[in-house]
């Protein structure tokens, strides 16, 4: 479902270029659950901002469901990632004076859904993710778990089939973070969504499928489940 | 700290450039305005000052009655007078040549007339023949009654040459004159910007109506005779009849004319550069808010609160100091500007110079720059004191998560309601007549405070409070005196009521949003929702920037308001007052300043125009009053009587009309009466050729036709007094119900009539075409006015631009955000384009309430004051709406650059952590 082919991205710092990635391919299925891994500035992060349309690569492509990300236009490539592709950061990235039915309902109303529809729709999946009773509260009275459980909430508004997250654990206690890890497992296995989740980690890749590690900006090695653990 | 400033402020401030590029824009706009508007008002006065002073010469005293000239029996008698050397009369007048190839375009002429016999005491002249040799009396050349002598400069402009004949109009009509000389640049020849012409002055009486008159009598004093002396001396001997002045006394009377008119733009400069205040504040405080974090490590690394203080104050004093010298800079030449398309309007109004030398002066510089430097280090105060109160803790506490922004302190916003609630208590009693005197409520408070000393074991002798309240002047603490506000009491009011709008800003903004959010439906209500959050997260910010917006547009207001007040109000007392068909003017505008009034024999002439049935000369001479000058407006009641209906506002209308008709009495005009205090004169005394007239008073009239104020009397008695046969107008009357074809018949015969078409350059307007003309020039009078107002909307403006890019750089990442779960940069776009919206509607709401208060205080109060007019409040409100919507588009406008930067961040920059 996601294809990812000879990535390459070349920052420049004035004159001097910095090769964040130097050709990175590997491929995700149908429900099929990835860690991305790798040193601190290995170019992680900006894997997973190419595939989610956030940058534009130097060269190579990023194809989902076969539609290269390459060639559709900047409004084409919004709606794509509003429509088929869910954000998980490691800070939350809520928006600070709504409260979380307003976060997740926002997407929606934002693509044309009426408010009402819309905030029927984020209740749903609000109570989906445990936080039936949270609606009504706003980012700062929520704790990092639930914060973060919203801003899943949020990714799966359009229920979509592909879910970036970077770090999303990062700022989460132990407890919360293996409830975020889990709540995203499930995404793959019981709604066959992909999901590609970047990670320092260990405790986390063992609830991926396959793990690619990355190594100043190459792929250093790709195992499978059993192997990564 | 030096070290702080180089590192830290000065990068930041380069890093920001734009901000920085618009803050400096900013005060040096308010500046430029401030110098530009000195340079106006200066230039106007200096050069008046530069013509007396070049026509005196070394003249030390002069006798004068204003327009209406002296006497000429004077002159025999001051001739012998044992202290003085020599006793000259003059003549001055502002004529036009009409000869030259210029048409359309006639050349404004200051002609002087003298004694050519003994002028040489008092003035120098210089003349070459062909060969260039010193001639060693020019005067002489004047013996014959056409004879000129015109400034050289003048002559070779226009391609004159001696001996030859030229045009000039007078009062008898266009009369040729024979050029007998050319004057070096060099004396009075350099006066009126050197477009001067000098003739003897017995034809010039002729000519220009001065039978029996001169316009002044010029005095050198005897070797050793002290000038007060003899000032005080004279004064005794001609009884007190006639002014005896020093030369440079002279200016005062137009410095004094001048002076609403200079108030008015002053205190429009100030509330331009006043403006500026919240660009900085604005400035500052995003520059403190963005570097939370920096000055939390700053703390942290020992750097003391001071320190902080002054890195921001500087800071903003940076600011200061470039915006006041680029607004200096460009202040002289829109300075210049101004004088160029503006000054000529305003001095035909007032008293007719040439304006080719520019006032610029150091210390208008030195005026702008501290201004502009004091502003914005006031400015700074505030947010640098903010910055002081963040702590090293608040690192700790800022991770890279979004934050909500700071909570709003409603409490301090609310001290903006006690003066709002002032100024309404204040305008309730003002309205009801209740006398209020503050020295009765301060007396009342000092009871219990004199309570409270005696438990501290002071004994207050309450004799002691009377005594030093008693000190104070009455006036200050009387601010509403009986019938009405001193003065005072009005300024304060109108800065009250400023300031109370500024503070209740953030209220009504908050309650405004409240509105918008609960009706905002659909797609837009969620952009509409993100606008608003990010305005009430920074609200002070965005206060301080709706506040500069509200101001700008409130002023504008204030200005449309007495503006159209003003126009209203005349038009309908000149709809009563102008009943003539035709009117027959000297100037196509009503700029009396530079027109040459004309014998009123041409009247008679016309008078026997097919389809005339009558005709009425009207004058209207500017004359000397208690140090300010006035107006005599002579009327031919024989016609005026039926058919104008004059207002009367005191004293009996048949039993005054009766007797000023007659020629016993004369009528003020209302703000004559209001504004010399006059309200209960029985007499009036005025300057007459013949020395002061005491005039009895037959009633109060309410009238237009001067600003300055006017004694209205009957042409005969006028003729009688001040041996004047001119008139400035000719009112025409067909018989009752002619047409319009008949008017336009009459009109094209009067045109055609020789003596008329010949001799004289007059307009001959229909009813409806001079009201124009007058309607126009009010509008001309406060162009000024409105292209300072120009200057407040781009400094508003940029306050919009610089609180939106503001919030773009601080609310990137939530806009990355936004962005990430599915927002179009067309819908981040909107964000910012409706945020500048509300920003605007909040500025344009307030700014009704605000500029609808100010505009009655200054109808009711401050103009009554000054001119003695009290306009009732008149305006379109189809037009008011439509300047708000236009401020509302502008508004938007300012959001659409910032829209464009926040949708065009590039997502994953917006997005990374710090
Ligand atoms: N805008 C940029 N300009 C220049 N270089 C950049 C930019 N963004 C990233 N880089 C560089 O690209 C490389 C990869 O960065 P990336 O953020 O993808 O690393 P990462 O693997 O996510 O690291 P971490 O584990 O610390 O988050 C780094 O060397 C980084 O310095
Ligand atoms: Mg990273």
């Amino acid at each position: 479902m996601l294809q990812v082919v000879d990535l390459v991205k070349t920052y420049f710092q004035g004159k001097i270029p910095v090769h964040a990635l130097a050709g990175v391919s590997f491929e995700v299925a149908d429900g099929e659950f990835v860690t991305i891994t790798g040193p601190s500035g290995s170019g992680k992060s900006t894997v997973l901002n190419l595939i989610g349309g956030l940058d534009q690569p130097t060269t190579g492509d990023v194809r989902i469901d076969n539609v290269s990300l390459l060639k559709l236009s900047d409004t084409e490539r919004t709606k794509m990632r509003r429509d088929r592709i869910g954000f998980v950061f490691q800070f939350f990235n809520l928006l600070p004076t709504m409260s979380a039915l307003e976060n997740v309902s926002l997407p929606l109303i934002l693509g044309g859904v009426r408010r009402k529809d819309a905030e029927a729709r984020a209740t749903e999946i609000l109570t989906h993710v445990g936080l039936g009773d949270r609606v009504k509260h706003r980012p700062d009275e929520l704790s990092g778990g639930e914060q973060q459980r919203v801003a899943i909430a949020r990714a799966l508004a359009y229920n979509p089939v592909l879910i970036l997250a970077d770090e999303p654990t990062g700022n989460l206690d132990t407890k919360s973070g293996k409830q975020v890890l889990e709540m995203l497992r499930g995404l793959a296995t019981q709604e066959r969504k992909s999901v590609v989740l970047v990670t320092h980690d260990p405790n986390a890749w063992r609830y991926g499928d396959r793990m690619v590690r990355l190594v100043d900006g190459k792929v250093d090695q790709i195992l499978k489940n059993e192997e990564a653990r | 700290m030096r070290y702080m400033l180089r590192t830290i402020s000065l990068r930041r401030m380069w890093e920001h450039k734009l901000r920085t590029f618009l803050t400096i824009v900013g005060i040096a706009l308010g500046v430029a305005g401030f110098i530009a508007v000195e340079m106006i008002t200066d230039t106007l006065k200096d050069s008046f000052a530069r013509m007396i002073d070049q026509v005196a010469g070394r003249v030390q005293l002069q006798v004068t009655g204003g327009d209406s000239g002296v006497d000429e029996a004077l002159l025999k008698r001051l001739t012998g007078n044992p202290d003085l050397a020599a006793a000259l009369p003059v003549i001055q007048v502002m004529t036009k040549l009409t000869t030259a190839d210029h048409k359309a375009d006639r050349i404004s002429l200051l002609l002087v007339a003298v004694d050519t016999l003994n002028d040489r005491a008092a003035r120098d002249y210089k003349m070459k023949d062909a060969h260039g040799v010193e001639i060693s009396d020019p005067l002489l050349f004047l013996n014959a009654r056409n004879a000129i002598l015109l400034a050289r400069e003048f002559a070779e402009k226009y391609k004159i040459k001696i001996d030859q004949s030229i045009e000039l109009q007078t009062s008898q009509g266009k009369k040729t004159f024979v050029v007998r000389g050319l004057l070096e640049p060099e004396g009075p020849a350099t006066a009126f910007g050197g477009n001067f012409a000098l003739m003897d002055v017995y034809a010039a009486q002729l000519l220009f109506g001065r039978d029996g008159k001169f316009d002044t009598i010029d005095l050198m004093l005897k070797p050793g005779k002290q000038v007060p002396q003899v000032e005080a001396d004279l004064s005794k001997l001609l009884g007190g009849k006639y002014d005896v002045v020093r030369p440079s006394q002279r200016t005062q009377g137009v410095d004094n004319m001048m002076e609403t008119f200079d108030l008015g733009l002053s205190v429009q400069a100030m509330v331009v550069l006043a403006m500026g205040i919240f660009i900085i504040i604005n400035t500052v405080t995003t520059s403190v808010l963005q570097r939370r974090r920096e000055i939390g490590i700053q703390r942290m690394v020992g750097v003391t609160r001071w320190t902080i203080w002054g890195q921001f104050a500087l800071e903003g004093m940076l600011f200061g100091i470039a915006g006041a010298a680029v607004g200096t800079g460009a202040g002289y030449f829109m300075g210049h500007w101004a004088v160029l398309n503006f000054a000529g309007k305003i001095s035909s109004m007032f008293v007719l110079v040439d304006l080719s030398k520019v006032s610029f002066k150091w210390t208008m510089a030195a005026k702008g720059m501290s201004l502009g430097v004091g502003i914005s280090l006031i400015a700074s105060i505030w947010p640098a004191w903010q910055a002081t109160r963040i702590t090293p803790l608040d690192v700790v506490r800022l991770g890279p998560s979004l934050t909500k922004g700071k909570g709003i302190a409603l409490r301090r916003w609310l001290y903006g309601l006690v003066p709002s609630a002032a100024v309404t208590i204040y305008l309730i009693f003002a309205k009801a007549g209740f006398d209020l005197e503050l020295s009765r409520i301060a007396r009342l408070l000092a009871r219990p405070y004199s309570l409270w000393f005696r438990k501290w074991g002071f004994e207050l002798d309450p004799s002691l409070i009377n005594r030093v309240l008693d000190l104070l002047p009455k006036t200050h603490y009387t601010l509403l005196a009986k019938g009405g506000f001193g003065l005072d009491g009005v300024r304060v009011m109108m800065i009250t009521l400023l300031v109370a709008a500024i503070t209740c800003t953030p209220l009504v903004m908050l309650a405004l949003l409240a509105l918008v959010r609960a009706l905002a439906r659909g797609q837009s209500s969620a952009l509409l929702r993100l606008s608003a959050d990010n305005i009430v997260r920074d609200l002070g910010r965005a206060a301080m920037t709706v506040a500069a917006f509200m101001v700008g547009l409130a002023v504008m207001l204030l200005i449309y308001l007495f503006v159209t007040s003003t126009k209203h109000e005349i038009q309908s007392w000149i709809e009563e007052a102008l009943t003539a068909d035709l009117i027959i003017t000297n100037s196509s505008q009503i700029a009396l300043r530079e027109a040459i009034p004309v014998t009123d024999a041409l009247g008679d002439e016309l008078a026997k125009v097919p389809g005339v049935k009558s005709i009425a000369a009207v004058r209207l001479l500017m004359t000397d009053f208690n140090n300010t000058r006035i107006a005599v407006l002579a009327l031919d009641l024989k016609h005026h009587l039926n058919k104008a209906r004059f207002r009367f506002v005191k004293g009996d209308k048949e039993a005054g009309l009766k007797l000023v008709a007659a020629g016993e009495a004369v009528f003020l005009t209302q703000n004559l009466a209001l504004r010399q205090h006059m309200q209960d004169a029985k007499t009036i005394t005025v300057n007459t050729p013949t020395g002061k007239h005491v005039f009895p008073v037959a009633g109060i009239i309410m009238d237009y036709t001067s600003e300055q104020g006017a004694v209205v009397m009957d042409r005969t008695l006028y003729v009688d007094v001040f041996h004047d046969h001119l008139a400035d107008t000719f009112h025409v009357y067909l018989q009752p119900g002619a047409t319009h074809e008949q008017v336009e018949q009459v009109r094209a015969a009067i045109q055609q009539n020789p003596y008329m078409k010949e001799s004289f350059n007059l307009f001959v307007l229909t009813n409806r075409e001079f009201k124009g003309t007058v309607m126009q020039a009010i509008d001309q009078l406060f162009a000024l006015a409105y292209s300072l107002e120009f200057l407040a909307m781009v400094i508003a403006f940029i306050g919009i631009v610089n609180n939106l890019m503001a919030t773009v750089v601080d609310r990137t990442r939530e806009i990355g955000v936004i962005r990430s779960i599915g927002a179009t940069r067309g819908q981040v776009a909107r964000i910012f384009l409706s945020q500048a919206a509300l920003l605007a509607i909040s500025g344009a709401v307030i700014s009704l309430g605000c500029g609808f208060a100010m505009a009655a205080v200054q109808l009711t109060r401050i103009y009554e004051i000054y001119t003695g007019y009290a306009l009732p409040l008149y305006y379109e409100w189809w037009k008011i709406g439509l300047t708000m919507l236009a401020a509302v588009f502008v508004g938007v406008i300012a959001g659409v650059m910032p829209a464009r930067a926040a949708a065009r961040l590039t997502l994953h920059e917006a997005l990374k952590y710090e």
